[in-house]
């Protein structure tokens, strides 16, 4: 389902779901998408949508329930440390908070030094003081703050240091979940930047998950809406931002807050949703989104909407799309 | 003086770290008369012998004549029946209580935070419910009563006395550990490091434990207090250093008889006691404001 | 439209922290003020010090380490920070605030109703059981909460990080008062739930004399929300001005760069922020606060803190690139 053939990540029907006191909650209901080989490819979707947990799965946090995550054609939907040791190197993550991410009591050395310990990427001593170096380096930072502690650095360049840390051992898909929203503006501009400059130079594949959709507009070569644990719509950005033909992708769009006139005009017409949010754990028959959906009609309470290729290389699950 | 517009150069982060701690330590009075009293405690105990006025007076002596002496200016705390300097005596007993003390930490701490560590890390498994349970075994039994238990087992003796009390300290250490290390679990960077496939044992001691440590500190400084007064309650009823050897516990219990003419034989040692207590306690608190977290 | 009558004033504000390694000059002379009725709002990024300010207005900044170095706020006419007691009382009758963390402000210990239950019986006595009620469940309606009902008997820890900002939301609601704070209000909430509570907030005001200030790095909820706009960086205001005029033409070069950063929908890639940090409020910088990041950087901004100029009618800026304009008097 990718533009080219040449993917690296095949995701194919999975399905995660939680149990909770109030019942089985279904995250992720049936998602399959394509990551090429030096592609970005975003997952959007408000709290709740199940993007953040269709990273956790690929990143070897939880075991899907259901369905199949295939790495340079091996099966890696299983827990990270029951993975191989090539698709526990080569896929790396950036988390959503770096104060979190990084172990207050350990200089930013010791903390570049552990994955290249945990994947022995070379001998021990000055191969990996090198290899140390270079990573702190290729994202922008000062050598001198190698000795530092993460409490003496800020925001964005503790998100910084956790990129060095994704980049260390060499990775080719970097998935990273929300790894702008904790920081300021201006700070996002350049962390944003230097991400895109990375993964330029590199090659490397990103899973960028997010729900700011100006940051999704600018920086991703290829968006998959999510709702409620399914996907709605994929395409190409820019197809996707111009021709957006899922109702849900549609309200979305219409309701961001932009800065100027000019912006306005790049939003779809506005689709205001209608009815109730629905309960995950309860879910609603057929069509996740017919309970909100301005257009919905019998069928859409009835029958679910599968992925069809509406246009080329354009993806959507709704009744009306279906040709 | 700093040029403006610019900051200043970090020193070495861990000296600026603890220069900052010494300073909020610093701004509590309370704190810092903890921390005297505890250091000149120290002080006097590890000197006990240079600066009692009578060491000899810290064994076997007699000297009827002076016996039952009330405080002067050549027995500042008096004598006691045997004629002995209660003071000296009392610098002697400091020993034991302190060693006393540091020894049940020594004992207590590294077995019971171990404990707390594996149990925690490994949460809701077999290990987690074993080692708890096993915990909670030994916190059912009164800690008086365990560390009495335990020591009457053996010859008398401080030493045997600071295993009695350190069987029934280590579970509380193995609680603590284990709520910290239970929450510090949920931590990004724990899970990124397992995530990477890192063991099991690399976590817990690398990236948990040092995390942990901190609340430590102030839990031991205000236990030393409590560990002090068991071990004196212990010598109150005989276990513990055996006589002619002073102790603060068998010095209030043998000059209670006395009282309350003789008041000087019980009150003193006494008095002493709720000295360390406080010390500790103090310091234990200024610890525990030190290793809260700051706010602006 | 707004009142002449300025509700809020807030004169050359000096606010400083004691710490350890010396004293923080968080504010440094901010003046902004609000009128009956109007939308303020206030942009800046983090640190630079927009909830101090908040917090002094609704006296809750710590005293000690915080030291009022200077200024004056003026409610309603009068300075709060001069008979302490009776500004508080003032304060808390008049101002409501909503804050950044939903989980911090609500006790754990209580539920959604003895919250709300607190709050009415506060406004007044004589009210039935039933009436509460009814006044609490239409206050949740208004927020969109789902399942008002069970939410009333739930407990903080129960409800999601969005639900909280609502009872947030909901509570101050509640109590009838002249000025409402809200700290980021809806940093936590889904983009289209965040238009819904925007609406809502913006209804409730218009018509109404209640005024707002709105503090939020999020530019586009400021623009559709907002009469006008105050600009913060580093403890001063960089430059102020009608929204609308604002967000088109900003004058300040921070606030230009922090516009520039902004990712547009237009697809034309992301500028690259802006150059440096923010300075220490140890030693700040003599000059202009900015100017070692500024592009425009000129020699006096290193020696003066420039003054208020008048660019245009209403746009405020404390910039010496317009020091050819007419200098403001406020």
């Amino acid at each position: 389902m990718t533009s080219d053939g040449n993917s690296i990540l095949e995701v194919r029907g999975l399905i995660k779901q939680f149990k909770t006191r109030y019942g089985i909650l279904v995250a992720v209901a049936g998602v399959s998408f394509d990551i090429g080989a030096g592609e970005i490819f975003g997952l959007v979707g408000e709290s709740g949508s199940g993007k953040t947990t269709v990273g956790s799965a690929i990143v070897g946090m939880y075991k899907g329930d259901g369905g199949e995550i295939l790495y340079k054609g091996e099966d890696i939907n299983k827990l990270a440390s029951q993975r191989s040791k090539r698709s526990k190197r080569e896929i790396q993550m950036v988390f959503q908070d770096p104060g979190g991410s990084l172990n207050p009591r350990q200089t930013i050395r010791q903390i570049l030094l552990l994955p290249l310990e945990l994947h022995q990427q070379a001998k021990r001593g000055r191969a990996w003081d090198d290899l140390v170096s270079e990573a702190i380096s290729k994202v922008g930072l000062p050598l001198s703050y190698l000795d530092k502690y993460p409490q003496a650095i800020g925001g964005g360049e503790k998100q910084l240091v956790c990129i060095a840390r994704a980049l260390a051992p060499d990775p080719y898909l970097i998935v990273l979940d929300e790894p702008t929203s904790a920081l300021d503006v201006s700070i996002q501009a350049k962390i944003s930047n230097k991400l895109l400059e990375l993964q330029k130079e590199y090659g490397l594949s990103y899973l960028f998950i997010t729900h700011n959709l100006g940051l999704v507009r600018n920086l991703v070569h290829r968006t998959g809406i999510m709702y409620l644990g399914k996907l709605c719509e994929m395409a190409e950005t820019r197809e996707f931002f111009t021709e957006p033909l899922h109702p849900y992708t549609q309200m979305l769009l219409s309701s961001i807050p932009v800065l100027s006139d000019e912006e306005e005009q790049y939003k779809p017409t506005k689709v205001k949703p209608v009815g109730e949010i629905p309960n995950p754990i309860n879910r609603p028959t057929g069509c996740g989104f017919h309970t909100r959906c301005p257009f919905g009609t019998g069928i859409c309470r009835e029958q679910e909407p599968g992925m069809h290729e509406a246009k080329d290389g354009h993806f959507v699950a709704c009744h009306l799309h279906t040709g | 003086m700093e040029k403006a517009g610019t900051t200043p150069k970090q020193a070495n982060p861990r000296w600026q770290r603890l220069k900052r701690r010494w300073y909020k330590f610093a701004s509590n009075p309370l704190s810092l008369l903890g921390l005297a009293v505890v250091i000149a405690l120290v002080v006097a105990a590890a000197f006990a012998y240079q600066i009692a006025p009578y060491p000899k007076h810290a064994g076997l002596f007699l000297d009827f004549a002076n016996a039952n002496q009330p405080p002067s200016l050549k027995h500042l705390a008096g004598t006691d029946v045997y004629g002995r300097d209660i003071l000296s005596r009392m610098l002697v007993g400091l020993r034991y209580s302190l060693a006393v003390g540091l020894l049940v930490l020594a004992l207590g701490v590294p077995s019971g935070v171990l404990m707390g560590l594996v149990a925690g890390y490994h949460r809701n498994t077999w290990v987690d419910t074993v080692v708890m349970r096993f915990t909670d075994l030994f916190m059912a039994i009164p800690p008086l009563i365990l560390a009495l238990v335990v020591a009457a087992m053996f010859t008398p003796g401080y030493f045997f006395v600071a295993i009695g009390i350190a069987t029934a300290w280590w579970p509380w250490y193995a609680r603590l550990t284990y709520s910290l290390v239970t929450s510090l679990s949920n931590e990004m960077y724990v899970k990124y490091a397992e995530l990477e496939g890192a063991k099991p044992r690399r976590i817990m001691f690398k990236e948990i434990l040092p995390n942990a440590v901190s609340p430590m500190f102030t839990k031991m400084s205000l236990d030393m207090g409590v560990i002090i007064i068991i071990a004196s309650s212990m010598s109150f009823v005989g276990l513990g250093v055996q006589p002619p050897k002073p102790s603060l516990g068998s010095m209030v219990s043998g000059g209670i008889q006395y009282l309350p003419e003789q008041w000087w034989i019980s009150v003193f040692p006494a008095a002493m006691v709720a000295l360390i207590v406080l010390g500790f306690n103090l310091l234990g608190d200024g610890l525990r404001d030190v290793f809260a977290i700051e706010e602006i | 439209m707004a009142g002449d009558k300025k509700l809020l004033q807030v004169k050359d504000l000096l606010v400083s922290y004691k710490v350890y390694e010396g004293l923080l000059r968080v504010l440094n002379g901010v003046n902004l003020c609000v009128r009956e009725g109007e939308r303020v709002g206030l942009i800046g990024e983090t640190g630079c010090g927009k909830t101090t300010i908040l917090k002094t207005i609704v006296m809750i900044v710590p005293m000690p380490p915080a030291r009022l170095e200077g200024g004056v706020v003026f409610f309603k006419g009068t300075d709060i920070h001069r008979d302490r007691k009776a500004g508080i009382r003032s304060v808390r009758k008049g101002v409501s605030m909503i804050l950044q963390d939903p989980t911090a402000a609500l006790n754990p210990t209580l539920s959604v109703r003895t919250f709300m239950a607190d709050v009415l019986k506060g406004k007044s006595q004589r009210m039935s059981k039933a009436e509460r009620n009814s006044l609490m469940q239409e206050a949740l309606e208004k927020v969109a909460m789902p399942f008002p009902e069970r939410v009333l008997d739930s407990y903080p820890v129960q409800l999601s990080g969005g639900m909280r900002q609502r009872v947030c939301i909901a509570l101050a609601l509640l109590k009838d008062v002249d000025l409402l704070l809200a700290d980021e209000p809806t940093t936590s909430l889904d983009v289209t739930i965040e238009e819904q509570i925007l609406e809502l907030l913006n209804d409730l005001i218009q018509g109404s004399k209640k005024s707002t200030i709105l503090v939020s790095h999020a530019l586009g909820a400021i623009r559709k929300m907002t009469d006008r706009v105050y600009v913060m960086y580093a403890g001063d205001i960089a430059e102020s001005g009608p929204a609308e005029a604002l967000f088109e033409q900003p004058f300040h070069p921070y606030t230009r760069g922090l516009f520039a950063a902004t990712p547009r929908l237009t697809g034309a890639g992301i500028s690259d922020g802006i150059a440096g940090e923010i300075p220490s409020y140890l030693y700040p910088p003599r000059g202009c606060r900015f100017s070692p990041r500024c592009p425009e950087r000129m020699p006096i901004c290193d020696e003066e803190k420039p003054p208020v100029f008048q660019p245009q009618e209403q746009r405020e800026v404390s910039c010496h690139l317009y020091a050819s304009l007419t200098k403001s008097e406020s």
